[in-house]
C-alpha cells in the first residue's frame, strides 16, 4: 500500500498544481452542488406557502432580488442558475484536471517505463518478450493505470466528500428520514462488490471462448495451404462454426448476468426514492416535514447513489491497479548490464588499437561461459576476421567492442584504456557496427541512415551512401532520401536493407567498423562492388568482420577461429591454408558455398 | 486476448471503394430474417418506456392528492403502484435486452461464418496478399462494430426517441404553457449535440489509429533496441515514441475535454431548465394552473428527457466505427476467387500414366519477375522424382502449381495428358498429399491432426498411418495418445515429433502422388535418424516429389531436378549427377558431404 502511494507520488510530485486544484477545489465544487437541492426546497415551500419565513436564506435572495426590482420568482430562479453556472463551471474545471492528468500519466508512465528499457542489457530482453513489454506498456499503463492514477483516486475523494455533505445536509434537515432514506445505500458497495466478482467470471469464461474461436481461425487461416491441399474446407468451417456456437452461448449468459447487474445499479436507487416518498410523505402528512424538503431528500438520494458506485469502484480498481504498478516495477528491478560511467572522451582522435585480454563472457544464470578466455590485439588500421561455427561466440565477441555487453572477466582495452573507462556516447559514436539481421526502423531513409545524429552532414551522408551502393537506388525512390520505408512505407528488397544498414554504420565515420555477416542478401555484383569500396576506405578504419567471403578472408590482416568461445587457430590466411587445420576445411566450405548459391552457406545446411 | 487483433482501422481493403449505401444493401438482408424479433423487441421497449413515465406522474399524484389530503391510505397505494411500476419496467427491459442480444448474436455468428467461409474459399494469392491479422480482425472487430451498431446504437436510438415524445406529451397534457417554454431548450441542446458530435467524433476514432501508433512504434523500437543501444541512440527511440505518445495526448485531450464541457453544458442547461419551471411556478403559484405536484414531475421529467443525450455521447464515433467495419466486411464478401472450377469438370480417375509439366512459365504478381522459366519435366506413375537448388530457386512454387495455388501464365500441367484446369480443384488435391516445410498443427486432438477433421477416417486407419512412420511410439506415450489435445502451435511437441505427425497426416489419406518440402531446420541427429527412416517408408514404392534439403534424402530417386534460379539446370539420377564433376549438383552434394567438416551449420 505504501510503496504504492509513493509510486503515484514519484509521478504526482512533478504536477503540484493540478494535485493542489483537485485538493482544493473538489470540496468547493461538492458544496455548491449539495446547496443546490436546498434553493430547490426553498423555491417548491415558497410556491406551496407564499413565505419565506422560515428559509433566512430564501428570505435574503428575494429581498435582495427585491432591490433591483425582481419579483421572488426571477430572484430564486435567477439565484438557481447562477449557482448551476457557477457549479458547473468549477466541476469542467476540475474534470478538466483530471482528464488532463489521466492522459498525461498515460503518456508518462509509457516514456518513463521505455526509457528505463533502453538502458537494459540482453538479459533483460531474454527474460521479457517484446510481446509481454508492449503488453505491460499499452494496456496496463493506458487501460488499468492512468485512469485510476488520477480520475480513479479523485473521483473516491470527490464521492467520500459528496456522501459527508449531503449526509450533513440531509440530518441537518430530518435525522430520521435521513437515515431511513441513506441507510440502505451502503448495501449498494456490498452488491457492486459481489456481482463484479460474478461479472468477472463471466468475462473470463467469455474471454477464453473468444480465445479459442480466434485460435481455431487463426489456425486455419495461417494452414490455408494444409487445408486446401487436403480439401478440408468444409472440415475447418464447421469447426470454425461450432467454436462460434459455443462463444455464442458465453456471450448471451455474460449480457444475462451484465444486464441483470446493470439494472440492479440504476434501478436500486430508486428504492431510495419509495422510501422518501413514503416516508417522507408520511412526514409530509404528520406535519414534521414541508414539501419542499421532501423534494430535496429525493435530491439527496440521487446525489448519494453514484458516490457508492465510485467508492466501490475505487476498491475494484485499486486492486487491479496495484498488479499493474507491480509489472511495471518488475522491470525496473533488472539492473542493466552496462553502467555509464566513464570519463575519458573518445571520440575524433582516437588511434582505435583494440586488444582483448583473456575476455571472458556468461550469463548470471547459466554455468557455461559464451567467451571462455581470448586474448588478441588489432592494431590501427587493421583487418581482423572472425570465422566459426553458429554458436562459436563471434557475435557476443564483436558485441562487446561498442559495450552491448561488458566481460565478466578480464578487459577490452582501446587505446591502452579500459572501454568502461570512456563515456559510452563517445565510445559507440567512434565505432561503427552492421548486424547480421539489418533493423530498420519505419522511418524516411534519411532517418535511418542519419539515425538521430544530428551532426552529420550532408557530404557525409552522400560519402556513405556512395560506399554503400545505394545511390542510385535511392535515385528511383519516389521521395528520394525522404522516402518512408518499412511497415507503413515503401518495402525494400533485403540487399537494400542490408546495405542501409552499412550506410548507417560508415556515416558516422567510425574508427572501428564491425560487420557481421551483412552482405548475405546481395549479389554477386553488387556485394563485388561493395568490397572494393569498402577495401579503399578500409585502411582508414580498424574493421572486424564476421564473415564467409572467401575473398575477404583472403585480404584480412588477421585470422582468428573460434571454437566454444576460444580461439583454436590464428594467422594470415595463406599460413592457415598452409597448416591444413580447422581454417583450412572451413575455407573450403565457403568455397563451395560461393561457387553453390548466393553465398550463405546456410541456405543449404 | 492471447491473439493480437490488429490493423482493424488501416488497410488494403479499399473501404472507399464500397459505399455505405452498398455495404448496407449487402449487409440488410442479415437482419430481414429477424424483423418480427426486432418489432417485438421495439414494442418490449415502447411499454417499458411508457411505463417508466408514468411514475412521475404517481408522484405528482402523492404530493398534490395524498400529501394534500393527509391521506395516508392514498399514499401507500400510490407509493406501492410506484414500486410495482419499476418491477415490471425492469422485467420488461431486461427481456427486451436479452432478446435483442440473443438477435444480435445470431446475427453475427451467421455474418461470421459467412465471411470466414467467403474467406477460405479464396485463391492463396488472396492469403499473400492478406496477412492473418488483418483477416482475424476482418471477421473480428469489424463484425463487432457492426453489432453494437445494430443491436445498442439502433435501437437505443429509436428507444430514446420514443422517450423524448414521451416526456414532451405527458409535459403537454400537465401544463401547455410550461411545456412550450420547455420546448425552447431543444434547439439549444441539439445544437449543442450536433457540434460535441462533429468535434469530437472523429477526435475518438483518430484515437484508436493513433494508439496502434504507439503500440507499433514501442514494438518496433524494442525490436530493435541491440542496434539502437549499439549506436548509443536511445534518444532517437525515446523521441519516437514521444512523438507518438504526444499526438496521441493531443487527440485523446481534445475529445475528453470537448466531453468534459459538452456534459457540464448539458448540466448546466438542465439546471436551467429547472429554474425555468421553478420560476413559473413561482409565477403562477396563486393562479393554481401550477401545483407543487406538477413542479416535481416536471423536474423528473427534465432529468430523464436529458438521459438520451448522456447516452448517446459517444454515438456517433460507434457509427462511424459500425459503419468503416461494414464497408470493409462488404470489400471482402465482394473479392472474388481467379482460380476457379470449369463449368463441366472432366472425371478424374486413378493416375495411369504421368503427371507432367510443360514449359511452365510464372510469376507470383504475373508481372514478368519469373519464379519459374520454361519448366518441363514428367513423373512418371510409380517413380520418385526430387527437386535440389538453393533457397528461392523455385522448387516450392512447382508444389503449388501442381495443386492449382496458382495458375501458370504460360505452359500447362498435365494429368495423364489433360490439363489440370479441366478438373475440379477438390478432385485434383485428392490425388495428392502435402507435407510442408513449415509443420502446421491445428486446435485439437493428435487424432484430428492426422485425420484433419475427417470424420469417416476410421481410427484404425490412422493408427496404422502413425505406425507407419513410426509415430506411435511416441503418441502411445502421451496421457491420452491419440485423444491428447495439441496445444497452441503444438508446443507440447518437439519438432521431430511435429514432423513424424505431418508424415502420418500424409499417408492416411493414402495419395496416389506424395508432394514432400522437407524441413530445412536441423533437429538433433537421434531425431533425424527417425525422420529419415520415416520418410523412407512414406516414399517408397509411392509416386512422389520430393523437395530434398539434405541430399541423402533422395541418393535413391528415379530422377532428381536440380533447379537454379527457376531454371531447371541439371537433371537425372544421384549416380548421372555426381559423375559431373563440375556440375551444380556435385558442389551441392560436396557442400554436404565433405569429409571431416562435421556439422553442416557453419557460416
Amino acid at each position: 500500500m505504501r510503496d504504492k502511494i509513493r509510486w503515484f507520488w514519484k509521478y504526482y510530485r512533478q504536477y503540484k498544481y493540478v494535485l493542489a486544484v483537485l485538493l482544493f477545489l473538489t470540496p468547493v465544487q461538492v458544496a455548491l452542488q449539495v446547496s443546490l437541492p436546498r434553493l430547490i426546497e426553498f423555491t417548491v415551500d415558497y410556491v406551496k406557502t407564499g413565505a419565506v419565513d422560515n428559509h433566512p436564506v430564501a428570505g435574503w435572495l428575494v429581498a435582495q432580488g427585491g432591490n433591483f426590482g425582481m419579483s421572488a420568482a426571477l430572484s430564486l430562479s435567477l439565484s438557481l442558475v447562477l449557482l448551476g453556472l457557477v457549479s458547473a463551471t468549477l466541476y469542467a474545471f476540475v474534470q478538466a484536471h483530471r482528464t488532463w492528468m489521466n492522459v498525461k500519466f498515460e503518456w508518462i508512465f509509457r516514456q518513463t517505463a521505455f526509457e528505463g528499457v533502453t538502458l537494459k542489457g540482453p538479459d533483460f530482453f531474454n527474460k521479457f518478450r517484446t510481446g509481454d513489454l508492449v503488453t505491460r506498456m499499452t494496456d496496463d499503463v493506458a487501460e488499468k493505470l492512468s485512469w485510476f492514477a488520477c480520475s480513479g483516486i479523485f473521483r473516491f475523494y470527490e464521492a467520500m466528500l459528496m456522501v459527508i455533505f449531503a449526509v450533513s445536509m440531509m440530518v441537518s434537515i430530518n435525522p430520521k428520514l435521513a437515515l431511513y432514506s441513506a441507510g440502505p445505500l451502503p448495501i449498494l458497495i456490498v452488491i457492486f462488490f459481489k456481482t463484479s466478482s460474478l461479472l468477472d467470471k463471466r468475462y473470463d469464461h467469455l474471454q477464453k471462448r473468444i480465445s479459442h474461436f480466434t485460435d481455431v481461425m487463426e489456425a486455419c487461416l495461417s494452414g490455408i495451404r494444409v487445408v486446401k491441399a487436403y480439401v478440408r474446407e468444409q472440415a475447418q468451417t464447421a469447426k470454425v462454426d461450432a467454436a462460434l456456437q459455443e462463444r455464442k452461448q458465453a456471450e448471451i449468459d455474460t449480457i444475462r448476468t451484465n444486464t441483470v447487474v446493470e439494472s440492479m445499479y440504476f434501478y436500486i436507487w430508486q428504492i431510495g426514492i419509495i422510501i422518501v416518498t413514503l416516508a417522507g410523505g408520511l412526514m409530509a402528512i404528520g406535519g414534521s416535514l414541508s414539501v419542499g424538503e421532501l423534494v430535496a431528500f429525493v435530491y439527496y438520494v440521487v446525489y448519494l447513489v453514484f458516490p457508492m458506485f465510485d467508492i466501490g469502484q475505487f476498491l475494484v480498481k485499486s486492486r487491479q491497479s496495484a498488479v499493474s504498478i507491480d509489472r511495471l516495477v518488475e522491470l525496473e528491478k533488472v539492473a542493466p548490464m552496462v553502467i555509464d560511467n566513464g570519463t575519458l572522451p573518445g571520440n575524433g582522435n582516437l588511434k582505435a588499437h583494440l586488444s582483448f585480454e583473456n575476455v571472458q563472457f556468461g550469463f548470471a544464470t547459466s554455468e557455461r561461459k559464451i567467451i571462455d578466455g581470448v586474448s588478441f590485439e588489432i592494431q590501427p588500421g587493421q583487418t581482423v576476421a572472425l570465422v566459426g561455427k553458429v554458436g562459436s561466440g563471434k557475435t557476443w565477441l564483436v558485441n562487446m567492442i561498442p559495450r552491448l555487453v561488458d566481460p565478466t572477466g578480464g578487459a577490452i582495452l582501446l587505446d591502452g584504456h579500459d572501454l568502461r573507462r570512456y563515456r559510452l556516447e563517445d565510445l559507440r559514436a567512434g565505432i561503427g557496427y552492421v548486424p547480421q539481421e539489418p533493423i530498420l526502423f519505419s522511418d524516411t531513409v534519411r532517418n535511418n541512415i542519419v539515425f538521430g545524429r544530428e551532426a552529420i552532414s550532408e557530404p557525409v551522408l552522400e560519402w556513405a551512401i556512395d560506399i554503400a551502393q545505394l545511390k542510385e537506388e535511392i535515385a528511383t525512390f519516389p521521395k528520394g532520401l525522404d522516402t518512408p520505408i518499412g511497415t507503413r512505407g515503401m518495402s525494400i528488397s533485403g540487399g537494400q536493407k542490408q546495405r542501409l544498414a552499412l550506410a548507417r554504420a560508415l556515416v558516422g565515420k567510425p574508427r572501428v567498423l564491425i560487420l557481421d555477416d551483412c552482405t548475405s542478401a546481395l549479389d554477386a555484383r553488387t556485394e563485388a562492388r561493395l568490397w572494393a569500396r569498402l577495401h579503399e576506405v578500409m585502411p582508414e578504419m580498424t574493421a572486424v568482420l564476421i564473415t564467409h567471403r572467401p575473398d575477404t578472408l583472403e585480404r584480412a590482416d588477421m585470422i582468428y577461429v573460434l571454437e566454444h568461445g576460444r580461439i583454436i587457430e590464428s594467422g594470415r590466411h595463406y599460413d592457415l591454408m598452409a597448416k591444413g587445420g580447422h581454417y583450412a576445411r572451413v575455407y573450403r566450405r565457403y568455397q563451395l558455398a560461393e561457387q553453390v548459391g548466393n553465398g550463405s552457406a546456410e541456405t543449404t545446411a | 486476448m492471447t491473439v493480437e487483433i490488429h490493423d482493424s482501422e488501416s488497410s488494403r481493403h479499399d473501404d472507399k471503394a464500397v459505399s455505405n449505401r452498398q455495404a448496407f444493401g449487402a449487409l440488410l438482408p442479415l437482419a430481414r430474417e429477424h424483423v418480427w424479433g426486432l418489432a417485438g423487441c421495439l414494442g418490449l421497449l415502447t411499454i417499458a418506456t411508457g411505463l417508466s413515465l408514468y411514475w412521475p406522474v404517481l408522484l405528482k399524484q402523492a404530493l398534490d392528492v395524498d400529501i394534500a389530503n393527509k391521506d395516508v391510505g392514498g399514499l401507500i397505494w400510490t407509493v406501492g403502484q410506484i414500486a410495482a411500476i419499476q418491477v415490471i419496467t425492469l422485467v420488461l427491459q431486461y427481456i427486451q435486452r436479452i432478446r435483442l442480444e440473443t438477435i444480435g448474436q445470431n446475427v453475427m455468428v451467421s455474418l461470421k461464418g459467412r465471411i470466414f467461409t467467403h474467406m477460405l474459399s479464396q485463391d492463396i494469392a488472396f492469403f499473400d496478399r492478406n496477412p492473418v491479422g488483418r483477416l482475424l480482425a476482418r471477421v473480428e472487430s469489424d463484425t463487432e462494430a457492426l453489432r453494437v451498431l445494430f443491436t445498442n446504437t439502433a435501437v437505443l436510438i429509436v428507444g430514446d426517441l420514443l422517450l423524448v415524445v414521451g416526456i414532451f406529451a405527458l409535459m403537454f397534457h400537465y401544463s401547455r404553457q410550461l411545456a412550450s417554454v420547455l420546448l425552447c431548450f431543444a434547439p439549444l441542446v441539439l445544437v449543442c449535440v450536433y457540434f460535441f458530435q462533429k468535434l469530437t467524433a472523429p477526435r475518438f476514432l483518430e484515437v484508436r489509429k493513433k494508439m496502434a501508433e504507439v503500440t507499433a512504434t514501442l514494438t518496433e523500437m524494442l525490436h530493435g533496441m541491440a542496434i539502437i543501444q549499439i549506436f548509443h541512440r536511445g534518444g532517437y527511440a525515446r523521441e519516437r515514441l514521444n512523438r507518438a505518445n504526444r499526438l496521441k495526448f493531443s487527440d485523446e485531450l481534445y475529445g475528453h475535454v470537448g466531453a468534459v464541457v459538452f456534459f457540464n453544458t448539458m448540466n448546466f442547461f438542465q439546471n436551467c431548465a429547472m429554474a425555468t419551471v421553478l420560476f413559473f411556478g413561482v409565477m403562477w403559484k396563486d393562479s393554481g394552473v401550477i401545483t407543487v405536484g406538477t413542479i416535481s414531475m416536471f423536474v423528473v421529467l427534465i432529468w430523464r428527457s436529458f438521459d438520451p443525450i448522456y447516452r448517446t455521447s459517444e454515438q456517433l464515433s460507434v457509427i462511424l466505427r459500425g459503419f468503416a467495419g461494414a464497408r470493409r466486411i462488404v470489400a471482402i464478401l465482394s473479392e472474388r476467387p481467379q482460380i476457379t472450377d470449369p463449368e463441366e469438370p472432366v472425371a478424374l480417375g486413378p493416375i495411369t500414366g504421368a503427371v507432367r509439366f510443360e514449359n511452365i512459365w510464372f510469376s507470383y504478381g504475373g508481372d514478368g519477375n519469373w519464379v519459374l522459366r520454361d519448366v518441363s519435366f514428367e513423373i512418371p506413375i510409380g517413380r520418385r522424382v526430387a527437386l535440389v537448388g538453393v533457397t528461392g530457386g523455385g522448387k516450392s512454387t512447382v508444389i503449388s502449381l501442381l495443386l492449382r495455388m496458382y495458375d501458370p501464365q504460360k505452359g500447362r500441367i498435365t494429368i495423364d495428358g489433360v490439363d489440370i484446369r479441366n478438373f475440379a480443384k477438390a478432385d485434383l488435391r485428392r490425388k495428392f498429399a502435402l507435407v510442408l516445410q513449415d509443420i502446421i498443427l491445428f486446435p485439437g486432438t493428435v487424432a484430428e491432426n492426422i485425420s484433419l477433421e475427417d470424420a469417416a477416417m476410421s481410427s484404425e486407419r490412422i493408427a496404422a498411418a502413425c505406425q507407419t512412420v513410426e509415430a506411435d511410439c511416441f503418441i502411445e506415450r502421451l496421457p491420452k495418445t491419440y485423444t491428447t489435445e495439441v496445444s497452441e502451435k503444438g508446443s507440447n511437441f518437439s519438432r521431430g515429433e511435429r514432423q513424424l505427425l505431418s508424415f502420418a497426416r500424409a499417408l492416411a489419406v493414402d495419395p496416389e502422388v506424395l508432394l514432400l518440402d522437407e524441413a530445412t531446420s536441423s533437429v538433433d541427429p537421434e531425431t533425424e535418424r527417425t525422420i529419415q527412416d520415416s520418410l523412407r517408408k512414406l516414399t517408397s514404392e509411392r509416386t512422389s516429389l520430393i523437395i530434398a534439403h539434405r541430399l541423402s534424402t533422395i541418393l535413391d530417386a528415379d530422377q532428381i531436378l536440380v533447379i537454379r534460379r527457376g531454371e531447371i539446370i541439371e537433371r537425372g539420377t544421384h549416380v548421372e549427377l555426381i559423375l559431373q564433376k563440375e556440375g551444380y549438383y556435385s558442389k551441392l552434394f560436396h557442400l554436404q558431404f565433405k569429409p571431416g567438416t562435421g556439422a553442416t551449420s557453419y557460416a
